[in-house]
């Protein structure tokens, strides 16, 4: 499973690359082995790195090295660069560095810095139009990338929308878990806060609602925490009044 | 007198409150109805009579998150 015993180009293109979603690591690993692989089989690739949108801003979730991670970030930072028109645009973009002078002149200074020439960052596409990330190769021989290694970048692109796309699934699934949890604990406790509230006051159990909902409002107070109140107040009196109290230190 | 329906939608609308919000919030309150029930109860084409108060109070705790109080009114104050 080491970059050292990844496929040659060759042997990937043959294998269809559909061996990764068949690896039982985590998403975040067959990121990690997109980035990798990619770093091989682009013929010219030095660095590789995925970009995706956080928030009002990006993030990087993978690189290869830092050189990718560091370049990533200054577009982040300025805001502009190939990475994220790629990103924004949902098509490919191949920039040579130096050659295009004005469009992305801070991102120039320091990818010289590195001796990074060229840049090849392919949209990752799951579901039309917009995208959900990029995948950024950075290069360090002259000249540009060539055609194939535009197609291979496209394959992978591919590949790593569909894992994306599922990493992202899964964290709006477990997102949506907590909140059931949570709110499955709410209706517990204000359950049997209104069960309480019926046995002593004779009513129903919409006018118990009425009577928590009423005391919510008067103390500015969200209505399933005067729930866990009350429930507490009345476990901590049945409690204290037992007479087979355990724990007699609790003084009553 | 607007029904009672469209004062809880304006009202989930103003709150900034996504109706799958919403259908959490009111399910955390003990609400008993699915989200397809509700969400015809709040677009109109559902049963007239609802429970109201448990939607209105759902409303009105995202408002005070947002330092409004208890704005929606409850079905007593509808009269």
């Amino acid at each position: 499973m080491s970059p050292a015993n990844a496929p040659d180009p060759t042997t990937a293109r043959a294998l269809g690359l559909d061996t990764l979603v068949f690896d039982d690591d985590t998403i975040s690993d067959l990121l990690q082995r997109v980035v990798l692989l990619a770093r091989h089989s682009v013929g010219r690739a030095h660095s590789v790195s995925i970009t995706v949108p956080d928030g009002e801003g990006y993030r990087t979730t993978n690189s290869t090295e830092d050189e990718a991670l560091a370049i990533d970030e200054a577009q982040y930072a300025g805001g502009r660069g190939p990475c994220l028109e790629a990103l924004r645009e949902a098509h490919q973009v191949h920039a040579i560095v130096g050659g295009e002078g004005d469009r992305w002149p801070m991102v120039d200074e320091l990818a010289m810095q590195y001796g990074v020439t060229a840049v090849l960052s392919t949209p990752l596409i799951e579901r039309s139009p917009g995208a959900i990330g990029s995948l950024n190769i950075y290069c360090h021989q002259d000249g540009a990338f060539t055609e194939d290694d535009l197609r291979t970048a496209e394959m992978l692109g591919a590949h790593a929308a569909i894992l994306l796309d599922n990493a992202l699934e899964l964290k709006g699934a477990a997102k949506l878990n907590d909140q059931l949890r949570e709110a499955l604990a709410s209706r517990e406790i204000i359950g049997e806060a209104k069960g309480i509230i019926m046995e002593r006051q004779s009513c129903s159990r919409d006018e118990a609602f009425d009577i928590l909902r009423r005391a919510s409002q008067r103390e500015n107070r969200k209505l399933r925490d005067l729930a866990e109140e009350l429930v507490a107040r009345v476990e901590a009196r049945r409690h204290g009044s037992s007479p087979d109290n355990g724990s007699a230190d609790n003084g009553s | 007198m607007a029904a009672d329906h469209v004062v809880l939608e304006a009202a989930r609308v103003q709150a900034g409150m996504s109706f799958d919000e919403l259908w959490m919030a009111y399910f955390a309150l003990g609400g008993l109805a699915s989200p397809t029930v509700v969400r015809s109860y709040l677009d109109g084409s559902g049963s007239t009579s609802f429970d109201y108060d448990v939607l209105a109070q759902a409303i009105n705790e995202r408002f005070v998150e947002r330092g409004a109080n208890y704005p929606v009114p409850y079905r007593e104050d509808l009269g």
